[in-house]
């Protein structure tokens, strides 16, 4: 029997941190590549649509037009240790950027807790 | 309101299931006889007394001669009052559904037709189906399938009823039979196609099982009311659509065919040397598409526009489902145009090549006016200029040539492009998937076209009774007569639209109310779900 308070959990000054990055679609596998480069193997990916400043497109279908202003995108999400943060979005804004309008945003929040279902390893050994 | 329309639809299917098994008494076509009772009515019939002298070698061969040339076999068997004189094998001896003897249907005349029955099946199932089905939002492509799937079983019960004998149905004497002599035809003559067998009904086909033209026939009198559901696709109730198909059946498209089609009617040109109009519909410019697309546009002024129409994205939401679904329709078409000519003959042969050319001149040139108008061609561009093309070369198939089908194909194009492209937007009309853009103008221009480039060359069956008409000029009377096919065609659909649409709008309403309009018909009206994830 375990106690709750294993190892895993570490008091550390700083807590994890959530990086939410929306990319081009077209850029994910270039993105995915540069963070195996540091070591983070696992995230969340999700096909969304969205926009900022860059204008939608017009379809014509028999001459009825339609201004279509949301354009696909995708999400990445990834929880990491606060030490590896600042790596991790450098690599993502990096790899993500082409220099033209519609490149994206990149998020960063707090996260209070982090658990490993599998072996219900808490807080910088989950993530 | 629910259960009263449940109770009429249960009484409505007892009193046929009653009638119907008091129909062997009671009715009897004037001069048909039934077919168990052979024996009896040979007694009877003047034509066949008990020993016939054989037929010679020749007067047989002569028989045989007609199948290739889809001539009237018994023609060589009579004498000058028309009766037949000598026994030839190839006389069966079933009765057709006007109480004369008729041959054996031939084998390859027989064989296209009934191909072409599944063929023009296919068109509507799935092939309407996908290309309506591919152009409306998610949320309503499964009320399109159901609605098609619906007309396709009302109409049949509709047809074996009443509709066959109606447009089809007698002997030809319009006096004795026809509600209204020319233009409405009798619902009881052909009831549950009685007397309707595997022995072909000369007014129509001489080689071709009376039952096989009549599938064939069931076959255009579904789509036609499928069509319909083009133009009011995603804002009317289901069972508003069922109350409404089935009377505009009995009102509209059974008149309409026997006008045009029935051996009496009062504008079939070609065959009735007493008709009225002198006009010609090989395969339905005017009964399929006119009557649908015009009907189409009266139902969606009536009805309104969609909720969110000129705000909201109504993109299609498959062009890959509508893709499948033309090439079905172009491939099923080939039946409807080619089976037609009621057999595997020269005039069908005509019919697919001219239906093959307009249709892929129409498909190429409506995405062309789009990439020089607009900038660029569109998929729904090609499917919608390849079903423009078939609609205008159905009433034309069997009697142009070619060069014809060319024409027809080009401007067919254009015009209905331009129907759909600028005066859709002009006058505003919500007509959701373009059922009044492409059928009815495309079928009205065909209709003239099929006037001015008629020629004898390609339909020596135009020599019979329309000598006068087709002149083999551009400007030959025939077209006055389609003009004026035309015209009682608007006369007949647009005002018994009208009332036959606020008959429906009293009895059932119309469109679902907003919620379900916007929830999607597909889960309010059927529980279903066409994609899920």
């Amino acid at each position: 029997m375990r106690a709750g308070t294993a190892k895993a959990v570490n008091h550390q000054e700083k807590n994890m941190k959530k990086i939410e990055a929306i990319i081009k679609p077209f850029k994910l596998e270039e993105v995915k590549d540069a963070l195996s480069e540091l070591g983070i193997e696992g995230m969340t990916v999700s096909e969304v649509k969205g926009f900022g400043r860059q204008k939608g497109h017009t379809e014509i279908y028999r001459g009825s037009e339609y201004t279509v202003d949301f354009l696909p995108k995708i999400k990445i999400e990834l929880v990491v240790a606060d030490a590896q943060k600042d790596a991790a979005v450098g690599a993502i804004v990096k790899s993500a950027k082409t220099g033209k309008i519609g490149d994206g945003k990149v998020f960063v929040s707090t996260v209070e807790d982090a658990i490993r279902i599998r072996t219900e390893e808490k807080g910088d050994a989950a993530v | 309101m629910k259960k009263y329309f449940l109770s009429l639809a249960l009484m409505a299917i007892t009193a046929l299931s009653v009638t119907t098994l008091r129909a062997d008494d009671t009715n009897a076509p004037a001069a048909a006889a039934d077919t168990n009772a052979v024996a009896a009515a040979t007694n009877a019939a003047p034509a066949t007394p008990a020993p016939l002298p054989p037929a010679s070698l020749d007067q047989r061969i002569g028989a045989l001669e007609q199948y290739i040339e889809n001539g009237d076999p018994s023609a060589g068997l009579k004498d000058t009052n028309g009766n037949i004189t000598v026994q030839d094998p190839i006389m069966n001896s079933l009765m057709n559904s006007t109480g004369s003897v008729a041959p054996y249907p031939g084998p390859g005349h027989n064989a296209w037709l009934l191909t072409s029955t599944a063929l023009v099946l296919f068109m509507t199932l799935p092939g309407l189906a996908l290309f309506y089905g591919g152009m409306v939002r998610k949320k309503n492509v499964l009320s399109v399938l159901a609605q098609c799937f619906l007309i396709t079983g009302l109409v049949t019960i509709l047809w074996v009823y009443v509709g066959y004998g109606m447009i089809f149905g007698g002997t030809g004497a319009a006096d004795k039979e026809d509600l209204v002599k020319g233009i409405v035809g009798n619902p009881g003559i052909c009831w549950m196609l009685k007397n309707v067998t595997s022995a072909p009904n000369g007014n129509y086909s001489y080689w071709v099982s009376e039952n096989v033209i009549a599938m064939f026939q069931l076959m255009f009198a579904i789509i036609t009311p499928a069509l319909i559901v083009g133009s009011i696709a995603e804002r009317m109730k289901f069972k508003a659509i069922f109350v409404f198909i089935t009377l505009w059946m009995l009102v509209v498209y059974f008149t309409q065919g026997h006008m045009v089609w029935g051996i009496n009617g009062m504008m079939n040109g070609v065959w009735n040397a007493g008709a009225k109009i002198h006009a010609m519909d090989f395969a339905g410019g005017t009964v399929v598409h006119m009557t649908s697309g015009y009907t189409g546009l009266v139902l969606c002024l009536i009805l309104g526009k969609r909720l969110g129409f000129g705000k909201e994205n109504f993109a299609p939401h498959s062009l890959v489902l509508t893709y499948i679904g033309t090439g079905m329709l172009w491939v099923g078409w080939y039946g409807f145009n080619s089976g037609s000519a009621c057999a595997a003959d020269v005039i069908a042969a005509n019919a697919f090549t001219t239906t093959t050319i307009a249709t892929a001149v129409a498909s190429f040139v409506w995405p062309m006016c789009e990439w020089l108008v607009k900038g660029k061609p569109s998929v729904l561009g090609f499917c919608s200029g390849a079903v423009a093309g078939l609609v205008a070369i159905t009433p034309a198939c069997g009697y142009v040539t070619p060069q014809g089908a060319i024409y027809i194909g080009i401007a067919v194009a254009i015009v209905c492009w331009f129907m759909c492209y600028k005066v859709k937007a002009w006058c505003g009309y919500d007509d959701a998937l373009d059922t009044f853009g492409v059928h009815a103008a495309g079928g009205t221009l065909g209709a003239i076209m099929t006037g001015m480039l008629a020629r004898n060359a390609v339909n020596p069956n135009l020599a019979t009774n329309l000598k006068a008409y087709v002149t083999d000029s551009l400007t030959q009377p025939l077209v006055w007569e389609q003009v004026k096919a035309v015209g009682v065609t608007l006369a007949l659909v647009i005002p018994s639209t009208i009332i036959l649409a606020y008959i429906t709008k009293m009895l059932v309403g119309l469109r679902p109310t907003e919620e379900v309009e916007r929830a999607g018909l597909d889960e309010s009206e059927h529980g279903e779900v066409g994609y899920h994830g």
